[in-house]
């Protein structure tokens, strides 16, 4: 994607306005969003409407259907941006709880309490080369019911279960994926530079990332927009791929169940990661991996990123989603700690009615942390 | 084709490869591989007795694979030489042929035969191939989605189902049709370029072809732009909108199958009205961007002609001279330099052959002195002018840079290049420029 390594302003410039990514779009089914009309006015020299910009969920498919490459989620990410430096503010869903916090974190003037989370059978060490980033888990325990941080939790226990005691960083703050996506790119620089220059400060060879977003912001975005880094970043699920093949990883337990794995936006279409959960799920004794209609490259995302667009259009997509993941599964496998808070809130609001979702939702790391019977 | 064939100054080798290209304009030493065939040109009458008896089957290439042929066949019904061929891979070796034919035509024991032919000029005409689609828009995955050509072979009186369209699945006449234009062309993954309007007109000409055959056609183009530039094209396009012909403004989103029906379910913003729709289509056409021939890159090399950026030869000037390349005594003709239409590619094939034909009767080729001169006490046989040239005219001799007058076009690389300065162009020397640049400024 992207050749010609120009700008989403420039880009848009290559657009034929053949309406691919409107067809293509889980919103332009069901609202009269249209990212065609967006480039369009644009182009026009229109003022974007920023009740548009708020709605998209820059999940990209769009993009990965359009002939020219437009980079149409980056494109609203700058126009987002534009709005914030125009002195306008985008609504945020949770009151905006969790940018504030990241804001916070930027400038230092608080900070997330990592020690409580983690209990004394999970083995760290302060000198190992690799590091578990384990994002803003523990934000999410306070505001949400779940309990986010067994992700974590989950993912250093598979560690140690491989012999590897991880560092963990308590000074770590968040990554600023949910503000650099909202536009706040000045408080993301500052977020990006206090990680990289304390995961450089600390030794740290390989940065193993479990949430998706932080592996998108590493990745792509921290050598754009901040500045590069000397350390290796991957997910965790391709690190657990890695192990799998070297055959240090074996799970010894049957586990009887029809399971469909949910391609986050972020690590499927963005950074191309398909095959490395889904091959450490298949190698589970008595799992049936079935896939939904729309899964890999076409996979449709939760609804919303970067906390800008909750509202019953993104609830409509993750009806939807859920419906199909219900008709081939009894459980939905996702990678990204977004799509659980987001598919569980769903299912939490139709518990108690008749509508309700049977299939179970669970993270990743959780359920592989399962299968071997870690917790 | 036949007129060539009979024309008693036209030699014509059919089934040759072309191997290599030596000399200049008025001196061209082409070799060329006549292949085997199996069957001698002169005895064989054409009769397909042999055929009849063959029995193994192989895909037809002419109908694209959707007919079939025997290991021996005839390629098509105007094929010139009107003789058979023996398929060297297919063939089981049975002989069964070789009892029938009653003039003795089949011959196993052909050989390649290598032949020099000392021409003047040569005519490039190796033509274009289509964009192979597999794995966009569900073609080769889903049975009823096929391309333009292969609608065109349905269409086709002599294709292989004598004229009924027929769709692939169940053998049924489709009564919904969608066409999807720009397969393969305008996008940034494999093809940027367009293929000049051609495949706007080939989808056009099949829809009203389509309408005649099947009265209650429901037909629907779903197109970025119709390019209908061209003496009554537009008018066609008009006409073919009279017709009943649906043309939907918007690229495809989706395309599924009902797994039942084997429809197709297409998914489509129209963008004029902002709406999105569902198309539901009992055959897909997909309208596949014309690209270059894959011989494009091997003649390319072995007559030393540029190509364009977008793979097609290149021609002298775009605009001013699109029929001549930069080696004189070459000429382009049809749609080797580019996508065209069957008018346009006549036009070219005239060009070229009026082209061909002026050197050929004046029997003088004027050449400019513009040309490239080495100084033999400078010259250190480095070879560097060599390598750069772009028309090949400099070789070594005695370890020093020798320049063929008639090749070299004064370009100037060579002088450019040259480390000791031994290269230079004869109007263009560096102290007759040093000369311009001291009057120039002495005026001020």
């Amino acid at each position: 994607m992207n050749v010609l390594k120009l700008s989403p302003e420039e880009l848009i410039k290559y657009c034929y306005q053949c309406g691919r990514c409107t067809g293509i779009c889980p919103l332009g089914e069901i609202s009269f969003y249209s990212p065609r009309i967006l480039i369009h006015n644009a182009l026009m020299g229109k003022p974007v409407d920023p009740q548009r910009l708020a709605q998209c969920s820059t999940c990209d498919l769009c993009s990965s259907k359009c002939p020219m490459d437009v980079m149409i989620s980056e494109f609203v990410r700058e126009e987002r941006h534009k709005l914030r430096q125009s002195g306008m503010i985008l609504e945020e869903a949770h009151f905006g709880i969790f940018s504030t916090l990241a804001r916070l974190m930027a400038k230092k003037t608080w900070k997330a309490n990592l020690n409580d989370y983690f209990p004394k059978e999970i083995q760290f060490s302060d000198t190992s080369e690799i590091l578990i980033f384990t994002g803003c888990m523990s934000l999410f325990e306070t505001y949400f019911e779940y309990k986010y941080t067994n992700i974590a939790k989950s993912a250093v226990k598979i560690l140690n279960h491989l012999k590897i005691k991880p560092q963990i960083l308590k000074e770590q703050v968040c990554c600023g994926h949910d503000l650099f996506w909202g536009g706040d790119y000045e408080n993301f620089r500052l977020l990006g530079e206090q990680n990289i220059e304390l995961i450089e400060r600390n030794g740290v060879e390989l940065v193993i990332t479990i949430c998706p977003e932080c592996y998108r912001t590493f990745k792509l975005d921290y050598p754009r927009y901040v500045r590069n880094y000397n350390f290796k970043v991957i997910s965790f699920s391709e690190f657990l791929d890695l192990e799998l093949k070297e055959g240090t990883l074996i799970f010894p337990y049957e586990i009887p169940r029809t399971i469909t794995y949910q391609d986050p936006c972020r690590l499927g279409r963005q950074l191309g990661v398909y095959d490395a959960p889904r091959n450490v799920l298949k190698a589970i004794p008595g799992i049936k991996l079935k896939e939904m209609e729309r899964s890999r490259e076409d996979a449709i995302c939760c609804g919303v990123s970067a906390w800008m667009n909750c509202n019953l259009y993104s609830k409509a997509i993750r009806m939807d989603r859920l419906l199909e993941a219900q008709q081939i599964a009894d459980t939905l496998i996702t990678n990204c700690p977004h799509c659980l808070i987001h598919f569980n809130c769903l299912k939490n609001e139709y518990a108690e009615t008749e509508k309700k979702y049977t299939l179970e939702i669970l993270d990743f790391k959780e359920f592989i942390a399962k299968a071997l019977l870690l917790g | 084709m036949l007129e060539v064939a009979e024309h008693p100054l036209i030699e014509l080798i059919t089934n040759a490869d072309l191997l290599d290209v030596l000399g200049y304009i008025g001196n061209f030493d082409v070799t060329i591989r006549k292949n085997p065939r199996f069957v001698d040109e002169s005895k064989c009458t054409g009769c397909e007795a042999c055929v009849h008896v063959c029995p193994v089957y192989a895909p037809n290439k002419f109908d694209v694979g959707l007919g079939y042929r025997k290991a021996i066949y005839r390629p098509f019904d105007q094929a010139v030489p009107n003789a058979v061929l023996i398929d060297p891979e297919k063939c089981i070796e049975c002989h069964l042929c070789v009892r029938e034919c009653e003039p003795k035509a089949i011959t196993f024991d052909q050989k390649p035969e290598i032949r020099t032919l000392n021409v003047g000029t040569i005519i490039v005409a190796s033509g274009f191939q289509t964009y192979n689609p597999i794995g966009e828009f569900g073609y080769g995955k889903f049975a009823n989605v096929i391309t333009q050509v292969e609608l065109e072979r349905l269409l086709a009186p002599n294709g292989p189902t004598t004229g009924e369209v027929i769709r692939p699945s169940d053998h049924t006449e489709p009564k919904k049709i969608v066409m999807i234009q720009c397969v393969g062309s305008r996008n940034l993954q494999n093809n940027l370029h367009c293929s000049g309007g051609v495949c706007c007109m080939v989808a056009i000409k099949n829809a009203t072809l389509l309408k005649q055959h099947i009265e209650y056609a429901d037909i629907t183009i779903c197109f970025m732009d119709i390019r209908a530039a061209g003496k009554g094209y537009e008018e066609y396009f008009l006409q073919s909108r009279k017709n009943g012909i649906k043309y939907l403004r918007g690229n495809i989103a989706n395309i599924k199958e009902d797994p039942e029906t084997k429809d197709l379910i297409i998914r489509v913003e129209d963008t004029l009205s902002q709406d999105i729709i569902d198309l539901q289509a009992n055959l897909v056409v997909l309208s596949t961007a014309m690209e270059p021939a894959s011989s494009t890159e091997e003649i390319s090399k072995i007559l030393r002609l540029e190509k364009s950026a977008d793979g097609f030869l290149k021609e002298f000037h775009a605009r001013l001279d699109p029929i001549n390349t930069k080696i004189p005594g070459i000429y382009l003709a049809g749609a080797v330099q580019g996508p065209k239409s069957i008018a346009e590619s006549v036009a070219a094939g005239k060009a070229a052959a009026s082209s061909a034909a002026i050197p050929m009767i004046k029997k003088v080729h004027e050449i400019i002195k513009l040309e490239a001169i080495i100084d033999p006490e400078r010259c250190s046989g480095c070879g560097l002018c060599i390598n750069i040239c772009p028309y090949q005219a400099i070789s070594l001799e005695d370890n020093i840079a020798k320049i063929d007058t008639i090749l070299c076009r004064g370009c100037g690389m060579c002088a450019a290049i040259c480390p000791s300065h031994a290269a230079t162009l004869r109007a263009y020397r560096d102290t007759m420029l040093e000369n311009y640049i001291d009057a120039l400024l002495s005026e001020f």
